[in-house]
């Protein structure tokens, strides 16, 4: 082991073996304690309410989608409802079309999803900048518009949509997908999107793509050709945007257009960047606020008050909300904090 | 005269109507410190783009090794044994010096990390993000990222730009050392011209992006148009 290796094990956020075990075992003890309470929630909370909560879960998971880019890349995509509407589209056409059931038209939606993401990733990662968020806008913008071609309304349902046939999905049945108990795969989804974006930022890959972020000419004067990181990230992140959209189709049983449209990537790129994407649950903490203020102040003024709220996150809190507790932190995702500044600004 | 390591066949850069270099030919050979000196705008840094693959040239050949390199990708120039540093430091600044260290040294199978750290007295700043850090010990890490894996050829673009001259003369004795000990070729693109003239084996002038004198230092030290031009009351 030498020296680089060495230090950067022992510099692990552990100073001393007296801070070592705080710093190790009680994040680790009240993380599994929340992983635990999670499960628990639908028992004490109103169906409503838990219905909100899982709604709030599967945007979450959306806006980690995009956060990941963001984090790691500093590439901001504005194209993800692609997967999230494309895999929701393709899980419906699959149970319509060759009456497949919903767990394997997921497969096949995540196939779909998976493709269309190689395809964009490989045409936008090249592009630096704002460039690759206006790529990404425009092939997002074409499958929006081929979904809503009423030349193909018997398969896509157009501007209509497509209902999704009843079915089971995964341990739940038809019945309990409606309800409170599809927090049940949610929950999970979001807790290992959450520990993933956690582990990855403390991977060899996860520390190839910051540097990439940082200095992506100095990567390739390493030897280093980014592009295959980069489409690898771009990929694993669009499949992530897929799965929160087969989760909404499920709970809700519809696709529309809606779902592959620019709004819904903004919300999510909203969601990331008010809860901070310095922090694994920044966009978490971003996705239930958006799903909040939408309860609270209503659909209609929804946008007039992300608005305001998301000026003030740029103008005042760079690193977002939870960006005011990470502040006088020093652990390594420290790391992507000044970059992280750089995006924003 | 042995076989040269890098031979640069006349090679022209044009940017739009401005003619950064007009056909210049040059010999670098194996374990040899190659300074190239001249005053701003005479396509020093174009020269050293082109021979790191960043800069397409109009015309000309490169060769490395006995490979035409001309159009070879950065990557592909790093993979044959060519490394370089940069005018402005090129680094990473979000990653501590120890991640970056160890992300470049496993792509480039660097196995003796430790000795180019002490040698380059980065020991105390491994942990730090290396943004934070000094400008001076940012050179140094720019460099360690350029030698990482002992390259055939290593080009290194002002390296002393923005360093008291005790920092200056401690990485030329850096540059020196290295170059020796791990008998690796270096083209020195430098501004300060003693520098060069302290460690080069063979300089070569460039003016307005052409070729106006190249030799041993004490040669070229002694040629008046490099007097003239270059050198003024120094020489």
């Amino acid at each position: 082991m030498n020296q680089v290796t060495r230090r950067r094990r022992a510099s692990d956020d552990r100073p001393d073996r007296r801070s070592r075990g705080r710093g190790v075992y009680v994040p680790g003890i009240v993380t599994v304690a929340v992983i635990v309470l999670g499960f628990v929630l639908p028992a004490v909370l109103s169906p409503d309410l838990m219905g909100l909560v899982i709604e709030g879960g599967i945007q979450a998971v959306f806006a980690i989608s995009i956060g990941l880019l963001i984090r790691f890349l500093g590439m901001t995509s504005l194209g993800h409802a692609a997967f999230y509407g494309g895999a929701a589209y393709a899980m419906t056409i699959a149970t319509i079309q060759f009456g497949v059931s919903l767990n394997v038209a997921a497969v096949i939606a995540m196939g779909v999803c998976v493709a269309l993401a190689v395809i964009i990733g490989a045409i936008s990662v090249r592009v630096p900048g704002i460039g690759f968020a206006l790529v990404t806008l425009g092939c997002a913008q074409a499958v929006f518009v081929f979904l809503t071609l009423t030349r193909f309304r018997e398969i896509t349902g157009s501007h209509d949509g497509l209902a999704l046939d009843s079915g089971s999905f995964l341990w739940l049945s038809s019945i309990q997908l409606i309800g409170g108990d599809l927090w049940q795969i949610v929950w999970p989804v979001l807790v290992l999107s959450v520990l993933g974006t956690i582990v990855l930022g403390r991977s060899r890959y996860g520390i190839l793509l910051l540097a990439i972020k940082d200095n992506e000419e100095r990567v390739r004067f390493s030897g280093v050709r980014t592009f295959l990181p980069k489409l690898i990230a771009f990929t694993a992140s669009g499949a992530l945007a897929g799965v929160a959209g087969v989760l909404a189709l499920v709970r809700n049983s519809f696709v529309s257009p809606v779902d592959a449209d620019w709004f819904t990537t903004a919300y999510g790129v909203i969601a990331a960047m008010l809860g901070g994407i310095g922090s694994a649950i920044g966009p978490v903490v971003g996705a239930y606020l958006i799903v909040a203020v939408r309860e609270v102040a209503g659909l209609g003024q929804l946008n007039l008050y992300l608005g305001v709220a998301f000026i003030v996150v740029i103008a005042f809190l760079p690193r977002g909300f939870m960006g005011i507790r990470l502040r006088p932190s020093r652990r390594p995702a420290a790391q992507s904090e000044q970059s992280e500044q750089e995006n924003l600004s | 005269m042995t076989t040269a390591l890098m031979t640069v066949s006349g090679i022209s850069v044009e940017f739009g109507a401005v003619k950064a270099l007009a056909g210049v030919d040059l010999n670098i050979h194996a374990a040899q410190i190659h300074g190239v000196i001249g005053p701003n705008g005479a396509g020093k840094s174009t020269l050293i783009d082109v021979l790191s693959g960043r800069t397409r040239p109009s015309r000309g050949q490169v060769t490395f090794d006995g490979d035409d390199i001309t159009t070879a990708s950065i990557e592909a120039r790093r993979s044959l044994g060519i490394g370089r540093s940069f005018q402005r430091t090129s680094i990473f600044p979000s990653l501590t010096v120890a991640d970056q260290l160890n992300l470049v040294a496993r792509h480039v199978g660097e196995h003796d990390v430790d000795t180019l750290i002490e040698a380059l007295g980065l020991t105390e700043v491994l942990d730090r993000t290396s943004g934070s850090i000094a400008y001076g010990t940012q050179r140094r890490i720019d460099l360690a990222l350029a030698v990482m894996g002992t390259p055939k050829l290593l080009l290194l673009d002002e390296p002393a730009a923005g360093l008291t001259s005790d920092e200056t003369s401690e990485l030329m004795v850096m540059v020196e050392r290295f170059a020796r000990e791990r008998s690796v070729a270096v083209l020195l693109v430098e501004h300060d011209v003693e520098a060069v003239f302290a460690v080069a084996q063979h300089i070569t002038v460039l003016d307005m992006g052409a070729k106006l004198a190249e030799g041993n230092p004490s040669t070229v030290r002694a040629m008046p148009e490099v007097i003239k031009a270059y050198l003024g009351s120094a020489a």
